[in-house]
């Protein structure tokens, strides 16, 4: 199988941004170690590619309203909550590679650095 | 150390443009690390050749943009780095702080201090990589960069926005040129200040340290700037080195001043980027050496520029150093850059090794643009000079047969060995425009012809002293750049046969 086999076959593993553990333990039964390795790996970089993470200094602080605009925004993604007390007030969004910070721990970082 | 005034200042400040706007940051992971090549996952955004910061702050630059993976070559030894490890691409590209402060100062190629002394803080920052001035912003090369060695200022003549290769096997004084051409410019009065970079790549820290001693005995510092990636610095530093160091002419450019940057020396540099991209699994051509070695040394070298005077005026003179291997110059990289460059001072050890130092074979060397910037004082002699030594060299090849000789064939044969000697020159003791003129003129008239060859240099040295004493009027009349008239040349030719009644054999 060629890597960008493996790729395909990565890309298939998942149903609705979910991995299907059928399809998952199907297609690892007939790979080779060094197959498998690149296997995890596009595993691994799909999965983040289907994610949202949203990180909020408290949970209780995301409104109802909130949620209704991140689903629509993302509407194609899986949204993840997380709590990070050290953001202080505002948010940080995680899309794979992309970080998009409104907090204040980044501000204030910031201000630090342009000292 | 900043107090707190100062930081409230800068708070208030940072207030006042503060943005409300998210940042995105495009974040990756290392994947793996060989020999300071990082690959990471993620950073889908990155651009090539732009800096990115690893978790522990060391630093990086994007070199190959994978489909799935980017590579990164370290800037520091980078120890600490491990798989999993987070990296961030900055959004900046590598730029290198330059102003007049770095003037005496000795740095990396990050502008990270190498003297002890603080960080140049103040200052603009330049590109590493920039596109070269195109034609519409040049002119042709016209000023002369005096390098005050008898030899080249006459016979292989360099003006203020050439690139002229300087290119021998190893020991045989390429970098003494080069520092010689450095601390000449100190006594060049006749044209604007000229701006010394020096670029050391690849050599040994005891190397560079005698230079920078040399030329801070010389009082050279003071107007050079010495970068330095030595031999123990990671491949990447060696390969950035002439980038930065171009970076920072430029910042004078932009001024409208005269860079001269010595580059010592390409071998080494083309020998980092070799590593790299080995290490980059990049395909390897002739000699291992990759593809694009070529547009590495081109893209440096045609930064060298002379701008015309709606652009300033500047100019940056480029003086590349190629090491060969026993004078072998149709080797890959010695061809590529004397392709690349101007023109070629071609340093051979034959001559060295029989007494003739500056060790340059006149034959091989040229200087492609260099003769428009003559100067018409030494315009005036070095036609005759360069031809007597061609026609010496063709009777020399034939009276080797040991056949009788007549008369005039002697005398030239006699008055050429007497144009040799008078071009030997010490290192470290470049002479001024009036002083050349004067060895270049007494040598060309046969003043020198009853002088036995092996009293030439003694009687050049004392001539000059002699001068300096009693005929200062001589020499600050040549100082002008100016075609000597008859008046002049009647005054040398009183006080050369007045110093020859003195002169003892």
């Amino acid at each position: 199988m060629t890597r960008k086999q493996i790729k395909q076959v990565a890309l298939r593993s998942f149903v609705r941004n979910n991995l299907d553990p059928k399809k998952v333990k199907l297609f690892s039964s007939k790979m080779t170690r060094k197959q498998l390795r690149d296997y995890i790996k596009y595993l691994k970089f799909y999965d983040a590619r289907n994610k949202i993470i949203i990180v909020v200094p408290h949970l209780d602080m995301i409104k109802k309203t909130d949620l209704k605009v991140f689903t629509k925004f993302y509407a194609n993604k899986k949204i993840i909550y997380q709590e990070d007390p050290s953001l202080l007030l505002g948010i940080r969004v995680i899309n794979n590679d992309l970080v998009y910070d409104l907090n204040l721990k980044d501000s204030f970082e910031n201000i630090r650095q342009s000292i | 150390m900043i107090n707190s005034e100062e930081i409230i200042k800068q708070l208030e400040s940072n207030l006042s443009t503060f943005s409300y706007d998210s940042r995105s940051k495009n974040i990756g992971k290392v994947e793996k690390n060989t020999d300071g090549v990082i690959v990471a996952s993620g950073l889908s955004r990155v651009s090539m050749g732009e800096e990115v910061v690893f978790e522990g702050k060391t630093k990086g630059v994007i070199l190959n943009l994978d489909e799935d993976s980017v590579s990164i070559i370290l800037l520091d030894l980078g120890k600490n780095i491990r798989e999993g490890d987070s990296v961030k691409s900055t959004g900046r590209i590598l730029e290198i702080n330059a102003s007049e402060d770095l003037l005496g100062r000795v740095i990396n190629p990050l502008g990270e201090p190498l003297d002890g002394k603080p960080r140049v803080k103040k200052g603009k920052n330049m590109p590493l990589e920039k596109i070269a001035a195109g034609v519409v912003e040049r002119e042709p090369v016209n000023t002369p960069l005096k390098t005050g060695i008898k030899a080249i200022d006459s016979m292989i003549p360099i003006g203020r926005g050439q690139r002229e290769l300087i290119i021998g096997d190893r020991g045989l004084g390429k970098t003494a040129i080069a520092i010689d051409t450095i601390i000449n410019q100190k006594q060049d009065k006749s044209h604007a200040k000229v701006i010394c970079i020096y670029v050391a790549i690849g050599q040994k820290q005891s190397t560079v340290a005698q230079i920078i001693n040399k030329l801070s005995e010389k009082n050279a510092l003071e107007y050079s700037i010495v970068l330095n990636a030595s031999a123990s610095d990671p491949a990447s530093l060696q390969y950035l080195a002439p980038y930065a160091g171009c970076a920072i002419a430029e910042y004078f450019l932009e001024k409208g001043q005269d860079v001269l940057i010595v580059y010592d020396d390409l071998t080494k540099h083309a020998w980092a980027y070799r590593q790299i991209s080995l290490v980059l699994r990049r395909p390897a051509g002739r000699e291992a050496y990759p593809g694009d070695i070529f547009y590495l040394h081109s893209k440096l070298l045609e930064r060298a520029v002379k701008l015309n005077k709606k652009n300033g005026g500047g100019s940056i003179t480029a003086l590349p150093i190629i090491e060969t291997q026993a004078n072998d110059i149709s080797a890959y990289i010695p061809t590529n850059v004397i392709s690349i460059t101007d023109g070629q001072i071609y340093l051979q050890s034959d001559l060295f090794n029989s007494g003739l130092r500056p060790a340059i074979n006149v034959g091989s060397s040229v200087s492609r643009v260099g003769g428009s910037a003559l100067t018409p004082t030494i315009k005036s002699i070095a036609g005759k000079m360069r031809l007597e030594l061609a026609q010496y060299r063709a009777l020399a090849a034939f009276a080797q047969f040991g056949s009788e000789l007549d008369p005039a064939t002697a005398a030239e044969l006699e008055r050429g060995k007497r144009t040799t000697e008078i071009l030997k020159q010490s290192q470290y003791e470049p002479l001024s425009e009036a002083l050349e003129f004067l060895s270049i003129w007494a040598v060309t008239t046969g003043h020198l012809d009853d002088i036995p060859v092996d009293q030439v240099s003694r009687f050049e040295s004392e001539f000059h002293e002699f001068l300096k004493m009693k005929n200062q009027k001589i020499i600050d009349s040549l100082s002008k750049s100016e075609k000597p008239n008859e008046e002049l040349l009647k005054q040398i030719e009183k006080a050369t046969l007045d110093f020859k009644k003195m002169f003892s054999v």
